[in-house]
């Protein structure tokens, strides 16, 4: 796919951002940032965590003020320093971290904070409307009253979208909206966006997928250490061009992995055979190795993330023999995996990884601690943040300090912690559900290395993915997934994006 | 765990009618006026007087003493709030208004005095949960003694009589109409007005919005501060209105009054399935627990048990609700 090279749009911009500051404290999180986006672009923003792309996005939106330097919208200054924050209507934004309500219903979550008044009660009736052209075009297919809950991840972040239509913004901002959705769902998001931009909006597109980013986008700024570094036509740059401008002065950092051949027979240290979960797997056989990294590729729904439950003890079989170790498994719950030596990394750390609020120390501690026993019973600080430090140092962990809350580390960072938590008890099976997930370049370079490293040291990694193209960068195997069964084997070499997502989608595996 | 399962999950729940199923369940009023239907039944059974219009309104009028508050507190659970001081803030409203009564003012506006006060009360705990950055429930542990020392001083630590009980005040907000007291009318007028507030109103949404996500009410630009504010304030209000028609009923004030109270409040709410977890609640299922709360209280007079036992059971209730609550929570989330 070719990005659209569109030619320069004369007159005011839609949005001017002129010399935007914005100082936390002590930490100044914008150095002065501009930007011009005009109406029907899709002008995507780069960068790596913490270059001030977030708050940039919330200085625009109303949420926070800036310190210094102005935006106007359509020529209408809307935010200045001393201003009050407020979102304008003209502005829809998706945020990164879902901002939705579990506990309402989607109706609700659409109109949340502007809700249609008849008299002085909500009109449920005028809301659902108004939902429903809009749910329309955006795909979304559930009952209003279903709470959200109870949805699953990607349908959740169509709502955002949803709800950041709804207002007739001129101005959409989607903050990484496709880090949660798989290839299918992706397709009909970018569909979307294209849609929208033809019809005049502008879009600021902010996403860690150089691939998908050159194959939307317009236009393209990138933003280092606070500041836009450069900007200009999708068309006139590269990827590694890009890259290059994003980490500055330090080189691009991912390669392929060093392959290893496949594990001749012998004994397996996860073997499946014919496993069945009601409702999500179907008769499942596979087998992993020590050292060995194996990929479990497919759409929502198709079984592979239900293997990582099922060996971690969160779901249960109704048929069919599992070993670990050369033992049958059987799991009842997480605690026994982990005394078995099974780590997991769940694909939402902020719910399920992290003690968000809790220091780098503790987090680190926490699965030690759950196995600790005779002397090491009571939780010696000294030491608790001594091997702190020393995961922080050897995963390179940018933290000011180990004491420091885990919320206050970029994603990238969050996510080597709950690395750091589970390789401090040498885990034999390494279980990871989309562990790159909201991580830059830099992280995700990082994070590969440290899954390579435990291979190396003899652990079996099962890797899965919503983003495609990382299979190929990790594992010796790829598994391909459909409806509950395994259709097919990837080999690492033949792995590439394309390969997987007509896999995943038709079934068909290249022969190799 | 974000499981793969969801999707099918929400494609074999996308009819309307088990939308609907579920929502019944969620909202347990239906569990709960089956258990008062069967405490009642239980208690009639053996003493059949109990069901006598008197016994009845009795049970009713013990009911919205505190169930009053119980509708407020609906509101400050579901932000994932508590507030410990509303008993003595309803002791505080009916001794000031008391007291001055008694030194001469009219009693329409004394009555009119301790609904202001009591919203005054709860704006001081809303300030200063939101100037300090505090939970409601930090604040108001200090404001439940405060509040209370405040009263004893006023009142002296005597109970407060020479009400002129022949004002209209006493002889209108305290009697009955039709046998019906007048204190469980505005209980159920109360119960109607705040269940369309909190399932309908913009004020509502926000602070159901709040309580699910506090994160997402900000960046969505609800008023947290103010919203916060107004829920403490309704919360104190309610308590100055169940103090003023208290002391139109009694005719006097009795510094020890809605000793104990702050429980007795949360209780009814989460018996009638309001969550700690915040994000939801039920406005009618407070007023169904207020009830099931007195209905034992005045059963086990019926048994003869001792008062004490009153007590015990409805702590076994509360244990009871919560843990039911959490089973059907499980269960919802182990079908999506």
């Amino acid at each position: 796919m070719t990005a659209p090279v569109r030619v320069e749009v004369g007159g005011p911009a839609l949005l001017e951002v002129a010399d935007l500051a914005k100082n936390y404290g002590g930490v100044q999180a914008l150095r002065g940032a501009s930007l011009r986006v005009h109406a029907g672009e899709i002008h995507a923003l780069l960068g790596e965590n913490g270059t001030g792309k977030s708050t940039l996005m919330k200085i625009v939106a109303g949420v926070e003020v800036p310190s210094a330097g102005t935006v106007r919208l359509a020529g209408a200054q809307i935010a200045a320093p001393g201003g009050p924050a407020g979102r304008h209507p003209g502005i829809g934004i998706v945020f990164q971290e879902l901002s939705l309500f579990p506990d309402l219903d989607v109706l609700a979550n659409l109109f949340a904070g502007r809700e249609p008044t008849r008299g002085r009660l909500v009109d449920r009736a005028a809301m659902a409307h108004r939902a429903a052209p809009v749910l329309a075009r955006v795909g979304l297919n559930v009952p209003l009253g279903t709470l959200v809950g109870r949805l699953s991840l990607a349908e959740r972040q169509l709502v955002e979208i949803c709800k950041a239509l709804l207002g007739d913004a001129s101005l959409l901002i989607l903050d990484e909206p496709s880090s949660a959705l798989n290839a299918v769902e992706s397709a009909r998001l970018f569909r979307l966006v294209r849609d929208l931009r033809d019809q005049g909006v502008g879009i600021i597109y902010i996403s860690h997928r150089l691939e998908e980013v050159f194959a939307l986008a317009d236009r393209i700024t990138v933003m280092r250490g606070g500041r836009v570094v450069d900007t200009g036509l999708a068309g006139e740059m590269s990827i590694p061009s890009v890259v290059r401008t994003m980490l500055g002065d330090s080189t691009a950092r991912i390669e392929p992995a060093a392959r290893r051949p496949a594990p001749a027979g012998g004994s397996m240290a996860v073997e499946l055979s014919d496993v069945v979960v009601p409702g999500a797997l179907a008769g499942v056989s596979l087998a992993a190795g020590a050292g060995e990294v194996l990929g479990l590729v497919g759409l929502d729904g198709a079984g592979h993330a239900i293997v990582l439950d099922l060996l971690f003890g969160t779901a249960a079989p109704s048929a069919g023999q599992t070993r670990l170790f050369g033992q049958p498994w059987r799991p009842r719950r997480p605690r026994d995996a982990v005394a078995a030596g099974v780590a997991f990394v769940p694909p939402d750390r902020a719910r399920a990884g992290l003690m968000m609020l809790r220091s780098v120390a503790d987090n680190i501690a926490q699965v030690r601690l759950t196995r600790s026993s005779g002397s090491d019973r009571m939780v010696r600080r000294r030491v608790v943040h001594q091997r702190a430090r020393h995961w922080v140092e050897r995963l390179g962990i940018r933290t000011a300090s180990v004491g420091r809350p885990v919320n206050t580390l970029s994603g990238g960072n969050q996510q080597k912690v709950v690395l750091a938590k589970w390789l401090e008890v040498e885990p034999r099976l390494v279980l990871l559900n989309d562990p790159t997930r909201g991580v830059d370049v830099g992280g995700k370079a990082d994070l590969y290395a440290i899954i390579r490293d435990l291979a190396g040291a003899g652990a079996t990694v099962l890797f899965t993915s919503t983003e495609l193209a990382e299979f190929a960068l990790l594992c010796d195997r790829v598994l391909v997934f459909q409806a509950g069964r395994v259709v097919g084997t990837v080999t690492a070499a033949a792995a590439t994006e394309h390969v997987l997502l007509e896999a995943v989608n038709t079934g068909r595996i290249p022969p190799t | 765990m974000a499981g793969t399962g969801r999707t099918l999950g929400a494609l074999m729940a996308g009819t309307a009618a088990a939308v609907r199923m579920r929502r019944v369940a969620e909202v347990h009023e239906f569990g709960v006026t089956a258990v008062l239907v069967i405490l009642c039944a239980a208690v009639a059974v053996a003493h059949p007087r109990f069901l006598a219009a008197r016994s009845l309104a009795n049970i009713g009028q013990q009911a919205a003493f505190f169930g009053i508050i119980s509708l407020g507190m609906v509101f400050l659970l579901a932000m994932r709030e508590i507030d410990l001081s509303v008993g003595s803030n309803y002791a505080l409203t009916t001794i000031v208004a008391a007291t001055l009564i008694k030194d001469g003012l009219q009693p329409w506006l004394g009555g009119l005095l301790a609904v202001l006060l009591g919203i005054a009360l709860g704006a001081v705990n809303g300030v200063l949960a939101n100037v300090f950055r505090l939970p409601v429930i930090i604040v108001t542990l200090g404001t439940l003694t405060a509040y209370r020392g405040f009263g004893l001083v006023v009142s002296g630590s005597v109970s407060i009589g020479g009400q002129p009980v022949d004002s209209h005040f006493y002889g209108w907000l305290g009697r009955s109409y039709g046998k019906i007291p007048f204190i469980v009318i505005v209980f159920a007028a109360a119960a109607i007005v705040l269940t369309v507030v909190f399932r309908a109103s913009p004020f509502g949404f926000a602070v159901r919005a709040i309580g699910s996500n506090e994160e997402a009410a900000r960046l969505t630009g609800y008023p947290i501060g103010r919203t916060r504010l107004l829920v403490t304030m309704l919360v104190g209000g309610l308590c100055g209105l169940s103090g003023a028609l208290t002391l139109a009923f009694f005719g006097a004030a009795d510094p020890g009054v809605g000793t104990g109270y702050e429980l007795l409040v949360v209780a009814a709410a989460i018996i009638g399935g309001t969550s700690l977890a915040g994000g939801s609640g039920s406005v009618p299922g407070a007023l169904l627990g207020a009830l099931i709360i007195s209905v034992i209280g005045a059963g086990l007079t019926q048994f003869g048990v001792s008062a004490a036992w009153g007590t015990f059971v409805t702590g076994a209730i509360i244990v009871t609700a919560v843990a039911f609550d959490a089973f059907l929570r499980r269960r919802a989330a182990a079908r999506a």
